[in-house]
């Protein structure tokens, strides 16, 4: 896993060449793409999507990759409360930062 | 928003009581240039500008929508000291400076970008003339320039710089023939000025504030000259890097404890702090942006809040025990971020410790930003983040220091700190930054290893 967002690697290039022709930005590895399965779980990929301003989650993101920091994540946290009707805390998302490891923690 | 709806708007211009981060910038309120409202007291912000030539004609109109759209870069602070008001002006015309640098190839220009942008730093804006943003457009050629954006800060935050942004390449692409999405709604100043009293509290953050600060004392650091000396009021900065490979660690043991690379800074920052003063329960502070959980990403004012952060020390065994509790105190501290006139209510206390004779206070933030904007048409702006050079004259902070720690594009990280020269000496903040640097280097390369606490 890269110590380094997508986003970074982004402004890293445009900042090496701030004329360049870019590719479209894709804020996940396509390659490790996992679609949603049940309906608790495309909630989720769609708060993780709308709370750290990205086009698509799948169940292996991670919310730190995701440009995740303790302010949105305090965000994420509230919309997936009142979507699911849950009480978690930010530290459970901290703990458990992917929608799958979440998704776990809360069936347990 | 159309800019027939701002003029709609403007028309139903007033006053205002003044906000709670207004009232939070009147506590440092000693006159002068450097102080609250003078003139030295402003957010600067500069990008590169590629792709097409820019019309400084259609620059300036385009400016004159963003201050329509925007009352805070038209609303100033009225009324004597102990009565002051918000009073809401109607649009007018900002200012736009138009330079161009020599020829400049291609390799030397992000050097002379940096150059422009200190030189500006030493100018001045003024608190009581509306509008409170202007602008310097600088080309290099026609298909290359540097946009620099500068406002009171009484009326422009970090944040509000990037949304000033965003909007102004908006209204230049549309005044230029391109169809341009529609920008968000944003919500005025006064009407967060409303939010902050009526709804930003809680009893359970006020509760947790008086609670967790019962006692506590902001960790002042010893000034090099006493405030009564009276020396002139001026800011200074002094920047210094840490290598990539330092960071990209850092960013690892990070990750490793399921922080973000805030905590890390703050922890580092703490043990700095620690080792100045001694002291083992450090109360530090950062900024928040303040907006209300987002309610109010899209306005333009000066919103940021001050969040005190305190964290025991005591027994932690590794630097990674430090980022632990950091951790804990971070996500306590940001889960009750209520406005901090609201906090010190509840810990009247807190500051004195900074206020002394021979005291100040330091604050830390590190906020990742985006530095590509939004813009539609054919300009494509970016964030100039690569500032390297220390500077003897930079936009005024209210008191002590200011230390920014941020993450280079390049991978490189950037420390600036900005401080009151009429407090510390050069050489005083230049060997704190040398030792931030290498408590990095020892925290990133062993984690595990003893903190070294005093």
């Amino acid at each position: 896993m890269g110590s380094n967002s997508t986003r970074e690697q982004l402004a890293a290039q445009v900042a090496q060449a701030p004329d360049a022709e870019l590719p479209e930005p894709v804020f996940a590895n396509p390659a490790a793409y996992r679609a949603p399965d049940t309906p608790r779980q495309e909630t989720l990929c769609a708060l993780f999507a709308e709370a750290l301003g990205v086009t698509r989650v799948g169940l292996d993101d991670n919310f730190f990759d995701l440009g995740g920091q303790s302010l949105n994540g305090i965000r994420l946290v509230n919309l997936i409360n009142k979507a699911l009707g849950l009480d978690l805390s930010i530290d459970e998302l901290f703990d458990f930062p992917t929608v799958a490891e979440l998704n776990q923690h809360i069936e347990s | 928003m159309t800019t027939t709806d701002a003029e709609g708007r403007a028309a139903a211009a007033g006053v205002a009581p003044l906000s709670l981060n207004q009232e939070f910038n009147s506590l440092f309120d000693g006159g002068g240039d450097d102080g609250p409202f003078g003139c030295r007291n402003f957010a600067v912000g500069g990008w590169r500008v590629t792709g097409g030539p820019v019309d400084p004609d259609v620059l300036r109109d385009a400016l004159a929508d963003v201050v329509a759209r925007h009352e805070a870069l038209r609303t100033r602070i009225a009324g004597p000291p102990d009565d002051r008001y918000q009073e809401i002006l109607p649009p007018s015309p900002a200012r736009v400076d138009v330079r161009d640098f020599p020829p400049t190839p291609e390799a030397s220009r992000a050097e002379l970008a940096e150059t422009l942008l200190h030189e500006i730093e030493t100018e001045t804006i003024s608190a009581y003339e509306a509008p409170f943003v202007r602008v310097v457009l600088a080309r290099f050629d026609d298909r290359d320039a540097v946009l620099v954006l500068m406002g009171h800060h009484l009326s422009v935050d970090g944040q509000s710089l990037a949304v000033i942004m965003r909007d102004l390449a908006n209204r230049y692409a549309a005044r230029t023939g391109h169809s341009v999405p529609e920008l968000p709604a944003a919500p005025q100043y006064r009407e967060y000025g409303a939010w902050e009293r009526e709804a930003a509290t809680s009893v359970v953050a006020r509760d947790y504030w008086r609670r967790h600060l019962d006692g506590a004392q902001y960790t002042a650091v010893a000034t090099d000259l006493p405030r009564s000396s009276g020396l002139p009021e001026t800011t200074a900065r002094h920047r210094f890097l840490i290598p990539a490979d330092v960071m990209s660690s850092i960013d690892r043991v990070a990750r490793s404890n399921r922080t973000t690379r805030f905590m890390a800074m703050a922890a580092i920052y703490q043990l700095l702090v620690h080792r100045l003063t001694g002291v083992t329960d450090v109360v530090m502070a950062t900024f928040t942006p303040g907006r209300g959980g987002g309610l109010f990403d899209e306005t333009v004012g000066s919103l940021y809040n001050f969040v005190p952060l305190r964290t025991d020390l005591t027994g932690c065994a590794s630097y990674e025990d430090v980022l632990r509790r950091t951790r804990r105190t971070c996500l306590e501290a940001f889960s009750h971020d209520i406005p901090t006139m609201q906090i010190f209510a509840e810990a009247p206390q807190l500051m004195d410790s900074a206020m002394t004779d021979n005291t100040t206070a330091m604050v830390l933030e590190s906020v990742p930003t985006n530095p590509v904007v939004d813009a539609p048409g054919d300009l494509r702006f970016v964030r100039i983040t690569r500032l390297v050079r220390s500077q003897e004259l930079s936009s005024a902070v209210p008191d002590g220091a200011l230390w920014d720690v941020n993450r280079d594009p390049s991978g490189v990280g950037i420390g600036a700190v900005t401080y009151k020269r009429n407090l510390f000496r050069p050489d005083t903040i230049a060997s704190m930054a040398a030792e931030f640097g290498e408590i990095a280097r020892a925290f990133s390369s062993s984690p595990g290893a003893s903190p070294g606490l005093v």
